[in-house]
């Protein structure tokens, strides 16, 4: 008798304990629901429908089906071809001479001076002012006819073409003014952190104040400059406003074209196709740059 | 070799040094001892330069160098934390003083590896310092100190963050290199154990201020303060009057060598094993009331009768038990303290 009576028990108590685990289950995918949701609907729905318009099966001209046509006319044609170019040259220079400036800034507050404090506050002032006012004073102070040129034009001299010029170089100014700032709180944050000791330590066995920045705060506080500077560089390939107010007719730049593309011609498979390809730019630069991190710490590590 | 003058340093109203005169002879070891916040780091970093005095003047080896900067002062500080560069091997963390000092890399090479046996770290050379037990990386910011041959060794608290036993064997081992080297070492804790355990002379500082220099055995034995007498040690003080050499106190007379004090009010210290008692015999009336064995000894409070006054006394392990009557024996002689 008491071998019957504990078949039906041994048996109940796995369904329950199934029970169990499949409600606890339930309740952990609730409870993952508020973010989890939040980042399906705000980040991976939109990116998805850009996917998704580049071969044609959501947005505008959907009806053609799926198709790699519009891919094949971004990757052909020479224009797209030189505004990816563009772009990704005013990225480049914009984050190699945002963060070489920014480090030099750095450096320059670490050192107690007169109107050291008015530094500390002054730098921050390009970050509440957005980059478009920002493109108009530099168009009023570079641009042809600007006042530069006038004060030039008064002394009898020429003023070199710099805005909407092919070399984007004022774009570039107008993108570091904004992006400099941005670096230096980053890496002010990074060498604020950074023990005090240290520096101590560096001055006490004879460091310079330029070699303790050499040797102590610049390696230490490189994987803030590194994410810093890959912030300032998705930032830029993907900047539309200034490249759009202050570059040349050609190239332009690839949000430009990609705008273009959208509200002037109506080619949402083909703008979203140069959605897909900036995105897979930045997230093929985001893979480079842990896979730059993750080697330099294995070589640190010996 | 080192001398303060009316060193003083405040951080907005609060006095963090207070006109601190100091003289370290050459190849003398010795502590400022100190409770947490007494003044006793910033005094150590005012000498390395890192910290810039109010006022006073600071001299090495003859040359006054308030005004030189930290790396121009040629002293050698060991940090608490140990400061060693995590993105630097421990071989690179040794030669950093030799590599700003411009020797050539044969010359760096030769003394790292001198330094590194000299703390016995030779095997560890190309390790980091996460890599280290904490005892290690102690030997590593030392070497890294001894390997510029400083004009004075600087070492804040360097042993408070290891156990009690590896403390204990580095101090031991911290004493012997600094006299095998001779070379002239301030130290800074608060612990007065290793202060007594390390120094050829202890400095103890309160509120900013040097209150009293002496060796190990003048601090305890004859403190001059009572700050001094209170801090190093377990002190029985009692109040009394000093006339001539003789301070006359509620349980008894002692002769004390009255030269540093002035007749009138005084205190008088008794080291808890300067208290003898027997459970009969001549002596002080007086009831146990708390006792603790203590290994070598037993930490006893006897409460004196009829005055209530509370001694503590270190004596040889017996049976003894609270409530116990017992006959307390003072000394003769006792330290006499001032302000």
């Amino acid at each position: 008798m008491s071998t019957l009576a504990a078949v039906p028990s041994e048996i109940a108590a796995p369904r329950r304990a199934i029970r169990r685990r499949r409600r606890r289950r339930i309740g952990t995918l609730l409870l993952l629901l508020p973010g989890a949701g939040f980042i399906a609907v705000a980040m991976i729905a939109p990116l998805l429908q850009l996917a998704l318009g580049s071969v044609g099966l959501t947005g505008l001209g959907a009806s053609e089906g799926f198709s790699l046509a519009a891919f094949g006319t971004v990757l052909a044609n020479p224009m797209m071809r030189d505004a990816f170019l563009f772009s990704l040259r005013l990225a480049l220079a914009t984050t190699v001479l945002g963060v070489v400036a920014a480090l030099a800034l750095a450096a320059l507050l670490m050192l107690r001076f007169p109107g050291r404090r008015l530094v500390m506050l002054l730098y921050k002032l390009p970050l509440v002012v957005p980059s478009l006012i920002a493109a108009f004073l530099i168009l009023t102070m570079i641009g042809p006819g600007g006042m530069g040129a006038r004060f030039a034009m008064q002394l009898g001299l020429g003023w070199p073409q710099l805005v909407h010029d092919r070399a984007g170089i004022g774009i570039i100014l107008v993108l570091l003014w904004h992006q400099i700032p941005v670096t230096l709180l980053i890496l002010l944050a990074v060498v604020g952190s950074i023990p005090r000791d240290l520096i101590d330590a560096a001055r006490n066995l004879g460091a310079t104040a330029p070699s303790v920045f050499r040797h102590v705060i610049l390696p230490l506080a490189l994987p803030g400059v590194s994410a810093a500077a890959l912030l300032v560089f998705i930032d830029c390939f993907g900047a539309f406003a200034v490249p759009s107010l202050l570059g040349p007719a050609y190239p332009q730049a690839l949000p430009v074209m990609m705008t273009t593309e959208f509200l002037e011609r109506a080619h949402w498979q083909v703008a979203s196709a140069i959605g897909v390809v900036m995105t897979i730019t930045t997230i093929a630069v985001m893979v480079l740059y842990h896979r730059l991190i993750a080697r330099a710490d294995r070589e640190r590590a010996g | 070799m080192l001398s303060l003058s009316g060193v003083a340093k405040r951080y907005g109203g609060d006095v963090a040094v207070e006109d601190v005169d100091l003289e370290v002879a050459a190849g003398e070891f010795l502590t400022l001892l100190g409770p947490s916040g007494c003044g006793k780091s910033t005094l150590l970093r005012i000498i390395a330069g890192l910290t810039d005095p109010d006022r006073g003047r600071v001299w090495l080896e003859g040359e006054e160098v308030q005004d030189l900067p930290a790396h121009r002062r040629r002293t050698a500080m060991v940090f608490q934390s140990y400061a060693l560069f995590p993105h630097m091997t421990v071989a690179r963390n040794v030669a950093f003083g030799l590599v700003m000092r411009g020797l050539d890399r044969q010359q760096i090479q030769r003394k790292v590896a001198d330094a590194l046996a000299l703390v016995e770290l030779e095997g560890l050379a190309g390790r980091y310092p996460r890599e280290l037990s904490g005892g290690q990386q102690q030997r590593v910011a030392l070497a890294r100190a001894l390997v510029t041959e400083p004009k004075v060794l600087l070492l804040d608290e360097p042993l408070s963050n290891l156990d009690a036993k590896l403390r204990d064997r580095l101090r031991i081992e911290l004493r012997a290199l600094q006299r095998r080297l001779a070379l002239t070492t301030l130290f800074v804790t608060h612990d007065q154990a290793e202060a007594m355990a390390l120094s050829d002379r202890i400095a103890v500082m309160t509120k900013g201020r040097l209150v009293e220099t002496g060796t190990p055995e003048e601090i305890y034995s004859r403190p001059k303060s009572r700050f001094a007498a209170e801090f190093v040690g377990v002190a029985n003080l009692l109040p009394g009057e000093l006339r001539g050499e003789v301070v006359t106190t509620a349980v008894g007379r002692f002769t004390v060598s009255a030269q540093r004090a002035s007749a009138g009010e005084v205190a008088i210290c008794l080291r808890p094993e300067d208290i003898a008692f027997a459970a009969e015999g001549p002596g002080l009336p007086g009831r146990l009331t708390h006792v603790t064995y203590a290994g070598p000894f037993q930490d006893c409070i006897v409460e004196l009768e009829p005055s209530g006054l509370l001694l503590r006394a270190h004596v040889p392990v017996r049976p003894w038990h609270i409530g116990g009557r017992v006959a307390v024996r003072l000394p003769a002689r006792a330290a006499v303290l001032g302000e």
